[in-house]
């Protein structure tokens, strides 16, 4: 039985299994837990894990290594030996080693950049004592939440759980406690939730702190807020719920602050010591939650199955039954609970249960925190390997040219009697050296690159910290010697099977027909450069043409406000006063931000279709305000002239029939769901309301005047000086809300952060480009340079017989510019087809057109022509006499 | 005992003196601790694993297992071993003298 609730490094632990010797491994495993319990109970854990891994590294000793057939060719003095001539023969030829070197260096600090990312999401709740047996139970329609009966469900007809717990995101709204305000966003949890996850209290009981009604375990940051440094234990605070958004940024919209109670706080959790998907202030104590449904407050789900958009259900497994037990158990659940077939949204319903560890890295539907999506992931990682292999390709290129120069070598070492797996081994080596020294080169390119990756404007919501620690390190090792395996393979076994006699005799004979496959290989990288530089200079313009995207409506001069729950018309009338703003009117969403309502209307008393509209909650101003222009009819009218009035987009008249504006002007409509017979009192143009790069077309609008809906102010103001005119905002801001701070943002200037997240991918497809065409111009300058230096004798013998310079570099340059050529011949409708493939995914998009290609052309021409013609011109200008003496 | 011709390893000799210094058998890790006090340096477990071995190949240390446990136990001829190794030693800094 292990004494530490912390474990070794698994990957340590999996490398041991890996070479360890059979009849070692229980004896040395069992002292190595020993050592690493030891080392935890005198050290840090950091300190035990390093020490675990230094351990186990020391293992790789001939003694300790299992017998295999690998050991027969590493023999110890040979493997010494290999290394010696491998790190003798990188010396030798500077320039290839260099170029190797460098190449790789670049690609594999774009491959530690995702190891990094993924080791950072590994960490996430590796701190539960028990985490191995918990697990998130998931919907078989990729939802994370579940519905809120099926944990003591679970609990009370099943076998198979040791504890479970439920988690409803509920309270996001204002804390106070004596003038003191503090938005607090959190969860209903249960007194199980400590049982299960490994949080400690830094003040409070566990066993205690949720027990009792209106009670609550709050953060040390939000204690901090409201106490200062008093014990926070035993003291109060008066809750308002606001429905904020809580746990992602687009659940729930905010309303006015309705009053909970007051709550005792029972405990304090340090939130910054641990890296959990679960992020919160505050845990309120389920059982607060009955007398708030009877107070009406919070909707009383207890036994709703079919409602499962919020509860996340945690089980914690019996320590003897598996995975396929509790799954067994939650088919059964689901199959008995679920039992009508007829209701499309039940039907065929399962539950699925998802190991902790993997919560981070497989991210569902209305998950708990904003995270890469794993097809993030495969984009990255498909990116990254494209640039490795471009960049091993560099190497299997340049050494297979070589080959004519170490050919006399291998037929030696045959001769003497060396064995191909020798060789072979040989080669290998010298390809782990040149990885092994890119790595070093790459670890410093990692710490350029690491810090410009946090900055970009998406890890804002990632929050992708990427420390670097030692367990990281070995990965990067093993990474580096993998990648020398890679790309040493093919020279290795193409080298090593040379015949001695032939390549004692003629060397030159046997790399014939081979210069095929270098070809390939370089038309390839070029091919793969193009692609990448004609997509980010598509990116680029597809992120232009958001930029300066007419929506329909004017945004400039626009500060939306946040209402925070203030009365609007209130808020109107305190703004009017201040002559810098012009107008201003209120709505429930801003559009073109993200989130949207959705109302279905049609003609009543017919059979048609319901169209689905998106629903804006607005005042009369909200048009006029927004420059959007009406085309017959009306605007919005008044609240107190009736609720039943609505305007509607040019778009929705044509999906509701009506041949004209003018025709539907007075007409009614009937909603969906509420049955409500609407007005419509005027016809507006359409704009688009939807994120651009979500629009497939522009979608019907309704606008309804619901001010108890109302989320913002617009405020127009005057031009001169926006920012003095804010200033004045927020002391008639404070007047009405002394508590909340104004909270506003510019109208265009949020219009532009949505496109944020596009110019982060224009930055990282252009930095992929930059490295694929600096990798591919790097192949072709070894590459240059070997044939120059490979014909410098042919080059002396043309100039003695008259050829011109210029006749020569055009010699040397051709088959390089007609791999150029076949590279664009192939690369741009390649790029062209497999752009179009995105591109028409979006209706507001750019066209791929010949400016984009002839851009990618140039570009790729410019490099390689400046790349072969450093070398090639060199040599055609040398003194033919040295030219002739040189060999 | 640096650079005269020893017949064992600064470890074999401090193993082999550890473990006789002890009437019990012991554990590598309990070794490798007492092995640290004694040299004033941290020895792998590895490093003590493979002079285990050897001597055990040797005959110098013989495996208990316990509760499947396995500790080392120094044996008799580890015991001459040992006393071999220091009268060499002795004979050298005479000779040195």
């Amino acid at each position: 039985m292990r004494k530490s609730k912390h474990n070794p490094p698994r990957p340590a632990q999996k490398l041991l299994t890996l070479f360890l010797r059979r009849d070692l491994a229980e004896e040395v495993t069992g002292d190595l837990e020993e050592r690493f319990d030891k080392m935890m109970l005198k050290t840090s854990l950091l300190r035990a894990r390093f020490d675990y891994w230094r351990q186990v590294l020391n293992y790789i000793r001939p003694f300790a290594i299992r017998k295999g057939r690998l050991q027969k060719i590493m023999h110890y003095g040979m493997v010494r030996s290999y290394f010696k001539i491998g790190w003798r023969n990188i010396v030798k030829y500077k320039a290839f080693s260099a170029i190797n070197v460098f190449g790789l260096a670049l690609a594999m600090s774009v491959c530690m950049l995702i190891i990094l990312m993924v080791a950072d999401q590994r960490r996430y709740d590796a701190f539960h004592a028990k985490g191995d047996r918990i697990y998130r139970i998931t919907l078989s329609t990729n939802y994370a939440t579940t519905p809120l009966p099926l944990a003591a469900a679970i609990k009370n007809n099943y076998t198979v759980a040791e504890e479970t717990t439920v988690l409803v995101p509920g309270p996001a709204g204002d804390a106070v406690y004596q003038n003191k305000l503090a938005e607090m966003r959190g969860y209903f949890a249960e007194p199980s939730f400590f049982s299960i996850f490994s949080f400690a209290l830094e003040k409070g009981d566990v066993s205690t702190a949720l027990q009792q009604p209106y009670t609550a375990v709050i953060s040390q940051e939000l204690a901090f807020q409201l106490y200062g440094n008093d014990d926070p234990i035993g003291k109060t605070f008066d809750f308002s719920d606001r429905q904020l958004a809580f746990p992602q940024e687009f659940d729930g919209i905010g309303a006015p602050p309705v009053p909970w109670g007051t709550f005792t706080v029972t405990g304090v959790v340090d939130e910054s010591k641990y890296k959990s998907h679960l992020a919160f202030d505050v845990l309120m104590s389920a059982a607060t939650q009955p007398s708030l449904i009877t107070a009406k407050k919070i909707e009383d789900r207890t036994n709703a199955w079919d409602w499962f958009y919020r509860p996340y259900t945690f089980v914690l497994l019996k320590e003897d039954k598996s995975l396929a037990e509790l799954q067994t158990a939650l088919d059964d659940l689901s199959t008995r609970t679920y039992t009508d077939k007829k209701n499309e949204q039940t039907k065929d319903l399962r539950f699925i249960p998802q190991k902790l560890s993997d919560i981070q890295l497989n991210l569902r539907g209305n998950d708990t925190n904003n995270r890469l999506p794993l097809i993030g992931y495969k984009f990255l990682i498909i990116l990254a390997c494209v640039i490795m292999i471009t960049a091993c390709f560099n190497y299997t290129n340049l050494s297979v040219a070589r080959a004519l120069t170490r050919a006399k070598e291998i037929g030696v070492r045959k001769v003497t009697g060396a064995q191909r797996g020798s060789i072979v081994a040989q080669f290998l080596s010298e390809s782990v050296i040149t990885s092994v020294i890119a790595l070093v080169l790459a670890v410093g390119f990692l710490f350029l690159l690491a810090p410009a990756f946090k900055d970009l404007w998406l890890n804002k919501f990632l929050k992708f910290e990427l420390p670097s620690t030692p367990d990281v390190y070995v990965v990067f090792l093993g990474f580096a010697i993998l990648i020398g395996l890679i790309a040493g393979i093919y020279p290795a076994f193409y080298l090593s099977k040379y015949n001695p006699v032939k390549a004692l005799k003629n060397p030159g004979t046997s790399q014939r027909g081979k210069f095929g496959l270098r070809k390939t290989l370089s038309v390839v990288q070029f091919v793969i450069s193009l692609f990448f530089i004609t997509t980010a200079i598509l990116v680029y313009r597809q992120f232009s043409y958001y930029m300066q995207f007419d929506y329909g409506f004017k945004s400039e001069n626009i500060v939306n406000i946040e209402l925070q729950g203030v009365d609007y018309e209130k808020l109107k009338h305190e703004l009017s006063s201040i002559p810098e703003v012009t107008n201003i009117s209120a709505t429930d969403i801003i559009p073109a931000t993200g989130t949207n309502n959705g109302m279905d209307i049609k003609k009543p008393g017919t059979q048609d279709e319901y169209i689905q509209t998106t629903v804006l909650q607005t005042d009369e101003n909200f048009l006029d305000n927004l420059e959007v222009k009406i085309l017959a009819g009306k605007n919005l009218p008044p609240r107190e002239q009736g609720a039943n009035f609505i305007v509607i987009s040019e778009k929705a008249l044509q999906k509701l029939g009506f041949a004209t504006p003018h025709d539907a002007v007075g007409q009614t409509v009937e909603a969906r769901w509420s049955n409500e017979q609407l007005v419509i009192a005027g016809v507006f143009e359409d704009f688009t309301y939807r994120l651009l790069i979500n629009t497939r077309e522009v979608n019907p609008i309704t606008l309804r005047n619901q001010p108890t809906a109302f989320q913002y102010a617009n405020v127009k103001i005057s031009s001169k000086d926006p920012m003095g005119a804010v200033k004045k905002i927020e002391a008639q801001w404070k007047k009405i809300d002394p508590i909340h701070p104004l909270k506003y943002e510019f109208f265009d200037q949020q219009l532009a952060s949505m496109q944020q997240g596009v110019f982060d991918l224009v930055k990282i497809l252009g930095f992929i480009a930059f490295l694929a065409i600096a990798i591919s111009c790097l192949g072709l300058l070894g590459m240059a340079t070997y044939t120059t230096e490979r014909r410098t004798k042919e080059i002396g013998i043309r100039k003695v017989l008259g050829a011109a310079d210029f006749t020569i570099a055009r010699l040397l340059s051709k088959e390089f510019m007609m791999m150029l050529l076949l590279a664009i011949f192939i690369g741009v409708p390649l790029s062209y087809f497999i752009n179009n493939m995105w591109l028409q995914k979006l209706t507001t998009r750019v066209e791929f057109g010949i400016t984009t290609a002839l851009a990618g052309v140039f570009i790729l021409l410019a490099l390689g022509v400046i790349t072969i013609a450093s070398q090639t011109i060199r040599a055609s200008k040398a003194n033919p006499v040295n030219s002739l003496k040189s060999e | 005992m640096t650079g005269s011709k020893s017949m064992m390893t600064d470890l074999e000799e401090e193993v082999l003196f550890q473990l006789s210094k002890q009437r019990t058998a012991m554990s590598a890790v309990a070794l490798a601790d007492d092995i640290a006090v004694a040299m004033r340096k941290i020895i792998p477990l590895a490093a003590i694993y493979q002079t285990l071995h050897q001597s055990n190949e040797d005959g110098f240390v013989e495996v208990v297992t316990s509760n499947s446990r396995k500790s080392y136990r120094i044996t008799a001829a580890g015991i001459t071993a040992l006393q071999r190794e220091w009268n060499y030693q002795r004979e050298q800094l005479k000779h040195h003298a």
